[in-house]
């Protein structure tokens, strides 16, 4: 066969190629799957990695540890933070140091594992204090006496001393989940991505690493019916590339890009949903206090004046966020509610460094190497020039950032960063206790008044007094001037007209909760 | 060419050996703990300090390639740090997925073969022109840029390709189907390179001593082009796309992530991001070894049809 003839062979190939692609084209896209009740199809920004309850690692464990494992009691979906019975038909708290749980009767592990028991609390919540474990979330349940099982569904929670957080932190959380003990105790003690048995609403049908979960109900669970016969959960790591999908009608539900919210506001894809949740976690601008170029509180009071966070809000964030009023996010116990951040006072500002003598200061910000960041640390960059301040920009990927405390100690300067937390306040005023100075506490806040007050929040259980506390705690950051909040970042969950997501209060999945429109 | 080949594998042999040692060494010293990783920001500083001594983090980088390379020797790539995996399980499930698609752009890469020869034979006609001009303007579109768009054009407006995913793996229609925009969006640069480095070797070619002379004796402008012209004039272009192998594998990061595939590029992405040091480990090697391989294979191609580039080297 001479070349020639191999050319007019591919150039036949190709009529035929392209003749059977535009039916073939046609076939598919009548074929296009979206939600239609009996399946719907989810992003989430990774796959998940560990839905051991001990050892979680981000979000994407958390949706699927929640939708597959049963819990004593779970977050309403909705706007407020609030719980409900799940596998438990009855819990109480007797006393600061006892809670009495009965477990509905019926509810059934998978691989036959037999029924949901006391027995299998006890191990669950147990486990975080067996040293061997070494879980890194078994402050969830640090004051855990022990689980008394009374009868097969029936068990008391003793604690070592009050717990406030249990309530909200813990038992609806992860440290609240139970696994079934003789499929853990086989895999081990400890499991990872193939968890012997589940008794959540939905189970595992299929897993195909970093391609796609599918979840079917789950016929031994005793709770609400399912409502979708198939949950399809594609990780997809870049927000733009799963709003594409979305348009595409390939994806039902998805979380878009602060910097989609005006486009989508203003030519929403045909009977879609957007919804804007605030989440529990916080931005801020953190001066080290420990650093000698801010031991004049001076110097930190005029940045605090100067930086000017509404423009931050605008400019890196597209007004999409509402700005922040303290460490702890709204609608968690202790948020500052009524009080009002300062505005800017740039010749507040200027008077405090002149007051100070320093007429000019060098000064580097580390931050993690984002779009929003980065914008957000030019616009701290102009604030502070105008009172003097040179401001050098460290941009880093997420491994260094996260390492900068413990390389750089006292040296660190300044930080823009974010944390997250679930729904107890405590989560986030532990990160800036004195013992967490250099691995947490980037700021070095070192307040004896602060460091009492958390751990007496930790013990309360009146809501006004525990409230109170927080509220002072955050008082004391503020007199501190070494750190300025921005926000708490909010979640944007795109939606198809079809299906009425579930989300928690934070804008985070909750399967179980989704339904069709 | 047996000793030409023998070469050629000892040298493939100590290029991974370099490439994956330096990149050991590299990825230790970029700043960033994986233990904070591994464990999230709660875990206290002694169980921080039990898995680094388990994970031998503790221990010089030299030790720690050591046990690295030993893990290699008795074919274990070690455990992915945060799902406890095997490396190996993990790089196996993810490494076909890039494995087709870096062939599949190769395949359509080969389109600049003929487009090159047409474009030579009919030198300054229009066709040459047009193809100039359009393989220029596609060399000069990064597959980003073109990925995004194709996907707002084919997958969005007009609705005829997937935007995500790899497809059923089962179903080999589906899976094909997925392949199109990601392997377009690789490809098709690679299209206008290879055609435009055929041309300007056909020219060349077309102008030397034994094509004047066959051209002489009669033969015909097909069995010239075929047997004298383009065997030597493709030579180059089987060169680049050896070359091209590193390029398309360096952009499936990109295009993995865009197209939300699996694979070895979007797995580097994750495992550098999280500091997963045998994760990172591990695809370095699997795509040293293609790279490698592709390069070996596009010399050996050579050797094989210019017999004056091994005789020189075994000489």
């Amino acid at each position: 066969m001479t070349l020639n003839t191999q050319f007019c062979g591919l150039a036949v190939l190709f009529k035929k190629a392209s003749f059977i692609t535009s039916l073939v084209v046609g076939l598919f896209v009548s074929g296009l799957t979206v939600a239609n009740g009996a399946e719907v199809k989810v992003r989430q920004k990774n796959d998940f990695a560990n839905l051991d309850p001990a050892f979680w690692q981000n979000e994407a464990d958390m949706t699927m540890i929640h939708a597959l494992f049963p819990k004593l009691i779970e977050y309403k979906a909705g706007a407020e933070w609030e719980w409900e019975l799940s596998a438990a038909e009855s819990i109480e708290q007797v006393d600061d140091l006892t809670i009495k749980f009965k477990l509905k009767p019926g509810l059934k592990w998978t691989n036959d594992y037999g029924e949901v028991t006391a027995e299998d609390v006890k191990y669950s919540y147990e486990r975080y204090l067996d040293e061997e474990l070494n879980s890194p979330n078994k402050g969830d349940w640090a004051p855990l006496d022990n689980v008394e099982v009374t009868d097969t569904y029936s068990g008391i929670i003793h604690l070592k001393e009050p717990f406030a957080p249990i309530w909200w932190s813990t038992l609806p959380f992860s440290g609240g989940v139970i696994v079934s003990k003789a499929a853990t105790e086989k895999a081990g003690g400890k499991f990872t991505t193939e968890p012997g048995a589940t008794a959540g609403m939905y189970k595992i049908e299929s897993w195909k690493p970093r391609e796609s979960t599918v979840l079917v109900p789950h016929d031994g669970w005793n709770g609400k019916k399912a409502a979708y016969d198939k949950i399809t959960i594609l990780p997809i790591t870049e927000p733009k590339a799963a709003e594409i999908a979305f348009e595409a009608g390939e994806l039902d539900v998805t979380d878009v890009a602060l910097s989609s919210v005006q486009n989508l506001k203003d030519a929403r894809p045909a009977g879609s949903n957007l919804e804007t949740r605030p989440s529990a976690d916080y931005t801020w601008l953190g001066l080290n206090l420990a650093n000698p170029k801010f031991q004049d509180e001076r110097v930190r009071q005029a940045i605090v004046k100067a930086v000017d966070v509404e423009t931050i809000l605008q400019g890196a964030y597209f007004g999409v966020p509402t700005r922040s009023k303290g460490l702890i996010a709204p609608g968690l116990l202790g948020h500052r509610n009524t009080y009002v951040p300062p505005a800017r006072d740039i010749e507040g500002a200027k008077a405090l460094m002149e007051e100070s003598g320093v007429s000019s200061l060098d000064v580097e910000l580390e931050l993690p190497n984002t779009v929003e960041f980065v914008t957000a640390a030019q616009i701290i960059q102009a604030n502070l020039a105008e009172i003097g301040i040179n401001v050098q920009i460290n941009q880093l990927d997420s491994g260094a950032f996260w390492n900068v405390a413990d390389e750089k100690k006292e040296a660190l300067e300044m930080t823009l960063k974010n944390y997250t937390s679930p729904a107890d306040a405590s989560w986030s005023t532990q990160w800036f206790l004195k013992d967490q100075k250099a691995v947490w506490n980037w700021e070095w806040l070192d307040n004896e008044e602060y460091d009492n007050l958390h751990y007496a929040a930790l013990k309360e259980n009146d809501k006004t007094k525990r409230s109170e506390m927080y509220y002072r705690m955050q008082e004391i950051m503020d007199e501190s001037y070494g750190f300025i909040w921005i926000m708490h970042p909010p979640r944007v969950v795109l939606s198809s007209g079809s299906v009425l997501p579930g989300l928690f209060p934070n804008g985070h999945l909750k399967l179980s909760a989704f339904k069709p429109n | 060419m047996i000793l030409y080949t023998l070469n050629r594998l000892l040298l493939a042999l100590l290029i991974i050996v370099i490439a994956v040692s330096t990149m050991f060494m590299m990825i230790h010293l970029v700043p960033g703990d994986p233990v904070n990783v591994i464990l999230g920001p709660r875990a206290t500083p002694e169980i921080k300090e039990a898995l680094r001594a388990q994970l031998h983090l503790n221990e010089p980088i030299l030790t720690q390639l050591l046990y690295f390379i030993d893990g290699l020797l008795h074919g274990d790539f070690g455990q992915d740090l945060i799902s406890n995996r095997p490396v190996l399980d993990i790089l196996l499930e993810q490494f076909p997925h890039t494995i087709i698609l870096v062939v599949f752009a190769l395949l359509i890469s080969t389109l600049g073969i003929p487009i090159g020869s047409y474009a030579a034979i009919h030198r300054n006609g229009l066709f040459d022109r047009i193809m100039g001009t359009a393989s220029i303007s596609i060399i000069a579109m990064p597959a980003l840029v073109l990925g995004l768009y194709m996907l707002l054009f084919f997958s969005v407006e007009l609705r005829w390709f997937p935007s995500i995913g790899a497809g059923d793996s089962s179903d080999w229609s589906d899976y094909l189907w997925h392949l199109v925009l990601p392997v377009t969006s690789i490809g098709i640069a690679w299209i206008g390179y290879i055609s435009r480095v055929v041309r300007s070797s056909m020219i060349e070619v077309k102008n030397q001593n034994h094509v004047r002379m066959a051209r002489a004796f009669g033969l015909s402008e097909l069995t010239i082009t075929k047997r004298y012209m383009l065997r030597l004039a493709a030579l180059p272009a089987i060169t680049m796309m050896g070359v091209s192998v590193a390029y398309i594998i360096s952009s499936t990061v990109i295009v993995e992530i865009i197209f939300s595939r699996p694979g070895i590029g979007r797995l580097l992405y994750e495992a550098v991001i999280s500091r997963n040091y045998p994760l990172v480990m591990g695809t370095v090697l699997f795509s040293t070894i293609v790279i490698v391989a592709g390069t070996m294979i596009t010399d050996l191609i050579n050797a094989l049809l210019d017999p004056r580039t091994r005789i020189k080297e075994e000489q």
